[in-house]
């Protein structure tokens, strides 16, 4: 791309991120801090924070690409969370808050506190930990790739400085840094957001005339399934709707709260934040499929490149550049915070479910920071398709492990540790099974079981893992939860 | 260590609870056999009783409304995009509110109305869901 204007945006967003990671450096010096911004979240930052990290870098790239490709299929991920961010804020986001305290700054302790089970709280950590590895070497492909785009260096240069960045200001501020980047992150996205749904209409004189356009070309896109079957478009419903009270990138900031207060209007920041990061999801992948029926661009060599191609084409310099830079916040937002929440994970909640309180805890959650990023990066950068297919699993796993155990268990006075270490461990197992089955093909080479007519996997891990928790729960005493 | 669920306005065998386990298991059979349109219904009902979880308070009736309305809006959106999820688009005369008529129902049905009533609707009777249900222990800080 190599555009002067492009590319002093970028650096200007990379810049301001990293200082305000180094400036939070000095304030991270407690756990509380480190893990928890001390428990003085306020509504604005938590609306803006949620809205960009659930976003990220997939619903500015990955999304539009989807609508290129099936249609309105994929707008049934992105419109769901219409009903997921508000379900986890009502569901869950009182009730963390009310567990939250100086013991209680991770989901896990919430989950300790709520049972008073080390299993209970060593399986959850064990299952955000697998999640957050499964989906961050995405984060990491996903930032390089950004970078590449932008600056036109090579794949390893760029690989190597998106890293450094992506591991640098939450290693050093911790989630300080991560919450006040999110804050700068979710303002640049939704002015992108905002900017680019106008662009993409005027590109085809409206969404009656671009849905007109479509339609001459494939009818079955614009219907409302999109090219998918009903049942894959109802499966997404349900595992981006529900699936959200699970993502603990978003819930684990209820136990950062100042005060109860901030659920109020924290819930319409985000969600209507979110909705306004729909449009540019559903306008720009529509757009494109318009233009390319209209015989205005060529097909995609491959629909992620939906989005770089409309900037390039239908968009001024300075607006391509606001919405780059608003694509790296979103993938830089997403990491910081899962690197944030994988160091609690091994800096804490493993090693205290297993009777073994960190000394030095800051010294050990930078550590484990730099080691997770190592980590996962290193995956990233030896085995590219690997990762991108982890990536999917990272957000299943993490639904049908957690929202049973958040959205019933701190609900229901039935609830037993049982029904969570149950219910978490067919998560963990359902979803190693699917990835195995669907993403390494061993469905096709050892003849092993896979869902038919179009539902998704994900979605039966996440059902099993209901009826597993009630069901368990039921057959098991409160009582005798130790 | 065994903190009541802050909140635990749910009793043990809560009806609610049993008619989740059953939403779900219809789901699963549902998606299992591919009877899309059962899967639909049973889903709605799902969200349904996942609202409820969090929004009724038993002192409050006010409460009710923001799950009542989602769950209706909700209905219809699905039922409608049944029925038109076979309509031809054309021309842009086709359209409705800019979308194939199934979609709309989609955006204008599901989407939009999801926002005005949970996260408005949460906002709204916020001073009701923050009260405390009797027996309800205020946890940690």
């Amino acid at each position: 791309m190599n555009d002067p204007i492009i590319i002093a945006m970028m650096a200007v967003t990379i810049g301001v991120t990293l200082a305000i990671g180094i400036h939070a450096y000095r304030e991270a010096n407690t756990q509380q801090q480190y893990f928890a911004y001390g428990q003085q979240l306020r509504w604005v930052v938590l609306g803006l924070a949620t809205f960009s990290t659930v976003m990220s870098g997939f619903g500015f790239v990955g999304g539009p690409g989807l609508v290129y490709n099936q249609g309105t299929t994929s707008l049934w991920m992105t419109f769901a969370a219409a009903i997921g961010i508000p379900l986890s804020f009502v569901l869950v986001g009182r009730k963390l808050h009310a567990l939250a305290g100086p013991d209680v700054l991770t989901i896990p302790d919430a989950i300790h506190r709520r049972f008073g089970s080390q299993a209970a709280r060593f399986t959850v950590a064990l299952a955000i930990l697998l999640g957050i590895l499964a989906y961050l070497g995405s984060q990491m492909l996903a930032a390089a790739f950004v970078f590449q785009q932008v600056f036109g260096t090579s794949y390893e240069t760029s690989f190597t400085i998106s890293l450094a960045v992506v591991t640098a200001y939450p290693l050093i501020g911790g989630i300080v840094a991560g919450i006040r980047t999110e804050v700068f992150q979710g303002a640049i996205m939704l002015v992108a957001s905002v900017l680019v749904f106008g662009y993409a209409l005027s590109s085809g004189g409206g969404m009656a005339e671009i849905t007109a356009e479509v339609a001459s070309g494939n009818q079955a896109m614009v219907t409302p399934w999109g090219l998918a079957t009903p049942l894959t478009a109802l499966g997404y419903l349900f595992v981006f709707s529900i699936g959200n009270i699970g993502m603990p990138h978003s819930t684990s900031r209820f136990l950062m709260l100042r005060d109860l207060k901030q659920l109020r209007y924290g819930v319409l920041l985000a969600t209507g934040a979110y909705m306004v990061g729909s449009l540019l999801w559903m306008a720009v992948g529509y757009a494109v499929r318009a233009r390319v029926t209209a015989g205005d661009l060529e097909a995609l060599a491959a629909a992620d490149q939906a989005a770089p191609t409309f900037l390039a084409n239908y968009t001024p310099n300075w607006l391509a550049g606001i919405a780059f830079a608003g694509l790296m916040c979103a993938i830089l937002s997403t990491a910081s915070i899962f690197l944030n929440v994988g160091s609690a994970a091994l800096t804490r909640d493993i090693p205290l479910s297993l009777g073994r309180p960190p000394k030095n805890p800051i010294f050990w959650a930078r550590l484990w920071t730099a080691l997770l990023a190592l980590a996962s990066g290193g995956l990233a950068y030896w085995s590219q398709e690997l990762v991108a297919l982890l990536g999917a699993v990272g957000y299943g796993l993490h639904a049908a492990a957690l929202v049973p155990t958040l959205a019933l268990g701190l609900r229901w006075s039935g609830a037993t540790a049982a029904g969570v270490v149950a219910s978490t461990g067919v998560a963990i197992v359902g979803s190693i099974y699917f990835f195995m089955t669907n993403q390494l093909g061993f469905a096709a080479n050892h003849g092993w079981w896979v869902p038919r007519f179009g539902f998704p996997s994900v979605g039966f891990v996440m059902l099993l893992s209901f009826i597993v928790f009630i069901s368990v729960s039921l057959a098991t005493s409160p009582k005798e939860d130790k | 260590m065994n903190a009541t669920p802050p909140g635990g306005a749910h009793p043990r065998a809560s009806l609610n609870i049993l008619a989740l386990l059953a939403g779900t298991v219809v789901m699963f059979v549902s998606a299992l056999t591919g009877h899309e349109q059962v899967f639909g219904y049973a889903l709605v009902a799902v969200l349904g009783l996942v609202m409820v979880l969090g929004f009724v308070r038993r002192r409050a009736p006010i409460t009710w409304a923001p799950p009542a309305l989602a769950v209706l809006s909700l209905l219809i959106a699905i039922t409608g995009m049944f029925a038109t999820q076979g309509a031809e688009v054309s021309d842009v005369s086709d359209t409705v509110g800019g979308f194939h008529p199934g979609t709309a129902f989609l955006v204008y049905g599901l989407w939009i109305p999801a926002f005005l009533t949970l996260a408005v609707g949460s906002a709204i009777v916020f001073e009701h869901l923050a009260e405390e249900e009797p027996g309800e222990k205020k946890e940690g800080t």
